[in-house]
């Protein structure tokens, strides 16, 4: 039987969930917030339209990576329409891990473009 | 916000708001307030084709988001069903049953209800409950005001057909009708092949000649295209074929269909229903009438 909090099962990662728990790490975000992080992280090149936010975010708080946090900012900074999310220790993981898998790809890629140069 | 992010806005909520239930209860609140600072900023930044993605982005998952739910449910009523083994076996039974029940049933009121296919203003024809001795079909034939076509058939009867000459064939048994000659043209049935039978053509002594029905020439005679002019061997005579019916027809009588059509002027040697001479006798009431009523 498939183990649900194996963090070997969700790499390599999708990347839009790449980048929604790379925006989470260290704080809690919004949907739109999230949208716009990511954006302004990638410079433009990546945008997440708000239905694949959404889809995303439903399948990973279903999956147990983000949960949605009831800590919210200052009255006045706040909408009560908004939901805020955050990172789960297994989102962690799983972000960590797939870094790990994008270091080791980088550093076999850059062995190799080495090689090539000798 | 101007007028154009006012009217984006509005087709961003109604696109949001045609999401499943549970999903609009989850994040329905906060799709709309992502909507209101991103249409904006969007339109802005990509200009109107922005804004036309964004919109296509939630029309597209749609669907998907429908499906996602219905997985969901899927997945929920197969495990509660796995649960209960019982349960499960009792609702499929019943489930079965039920619905084996309601297609028998339905299946029995189409034959009864439904006009037979092939047969022209099916609404116009009339049947008489009891039996109608052949003499006394003339009389019916007569009320012109009244009726403006009339025949009697006799049916269903077992007939063995053998399907070569070879007295020593073995035969199969089939259901046909016995007809009088106007039968199909009081149905308003046209041949698909060869002809039907008239009053013209068939008469007490002629050579014996039966139609059979599309299926059978399909089933039995392996859609030979040159099937009518073919001999049968019917109750132990031949018997040529001279007509192919139209598709679908089994007779006026769906609920007992015939393959084979056999007109009543064949005799005795054919039909062992036919013997003691029912065509001239009155007090033979054995045939069934079946009635065209004239227009007006």
């Amino acid at each position: 039987m498939m183990d649900d909090t194996n963090p070997d099962r969700f790499l390599p990662l999708h990347n839009n969930w790449f980048h929604i728990l790379l925006t989470l790490v260290g704080n809690e975000q919004h949907g739109y917030g999230i949208m716009q992080e990511v954006l302004e992280r990638t410079n433009g090149t990546v945008r997440i339209w708000p239905a694949t936010l959404y889809g995303a975010l439903q399948r990973m708080i279903a999956d147990g990576l983000i949960e949605e946090t009831d800590e919210r900012p200052a009255p006045e900074l706040d909408d009560a329409r908004r939901r805020y999310y955050r990172l789960t220790r297994l989102g962690r993981r799983v972000l960590d891990l797939e870094c790990e898998r994008l270091r080791n790809m980088l550093r076999m890629a850059q062995k190799k473009r080495r090689q090539e140069a000798y | 916000m101007d007028r154009r992010s006012g009217v984006c806005l509005s087709l961003y909520r109604r696109l949001a708001s045609a999401y499943p239930h549970e999903f609009r209860m989850l994040y329905g609140a906060d799709m709309d307030r992502l909507g209101e600072d991103a249409i904006p900023a969007v339109g802005r930044q990509y200009g109107v084709w922005g804004v036309i993605r964004l919109l296509a982005d939630i029309a597209v998952r749609l669907p998907a988001a429908y499906l996602l739910e219905i997985r969901k449910d899927v997945v929920y009523a197969v495990r509660m069903l796995v649960k209960s083994p019982g349960f499960t076996t009792a609702a499929v039974l019943s489930l079965g049953v039920g619905i084996g029940m309601c297609c028998a049933f339905l299946s029995e009121i189409q034959s009864i209800v439904k006009p037979p296919p092939g047969i022209r203003d099916p609404e116009a024809l009339v049947t008489i409950r009891s039996g109608v001795s052949y003499p006394h079909l003339e009389r019916y034939r007569d009320q012109h005001q009244v009726v403006a076509a009339a025949t009697a058939l006799l049916g269903p009867v077992p007939l063995a057909v053998a399907f070569t000459a070879d007295r020593s064939a073995r035969a199969e048994r089939f259901s046909g009708h016995l007809v009088s000659p106007e039968y199909f043209s009081t149905l308003g049935v046209t041949a698909a092949s060869g002809r039907l039978f008239s009053p013209e053509t068939e008469k007490p002594g002629m050579a014996p000649v039966v139609v059979v029905s599309d299926r059978f020439w399909r089933m039995q005679l392996g859609a030979d295209p040159h099937a009518v002019g073919r001999a049968l061997r019917l109750n132990g005579r031949m018997a040529t074929i001279v007509g192919i019916g139209p598709k679908g027809f089994l007779g006026i009588w769906p609920a007992n269909p015939a393959d084979l059509f056999v007109p009543v002027t064949c005799g005795a040697s054919i039909a062992p229903e036919l013997s003691g001479d029912p065509l001239n006798r009155p007090d033979r009431e054995i045939f069934r009438v079946v009635l065209r009523l004239a227009r007006a």
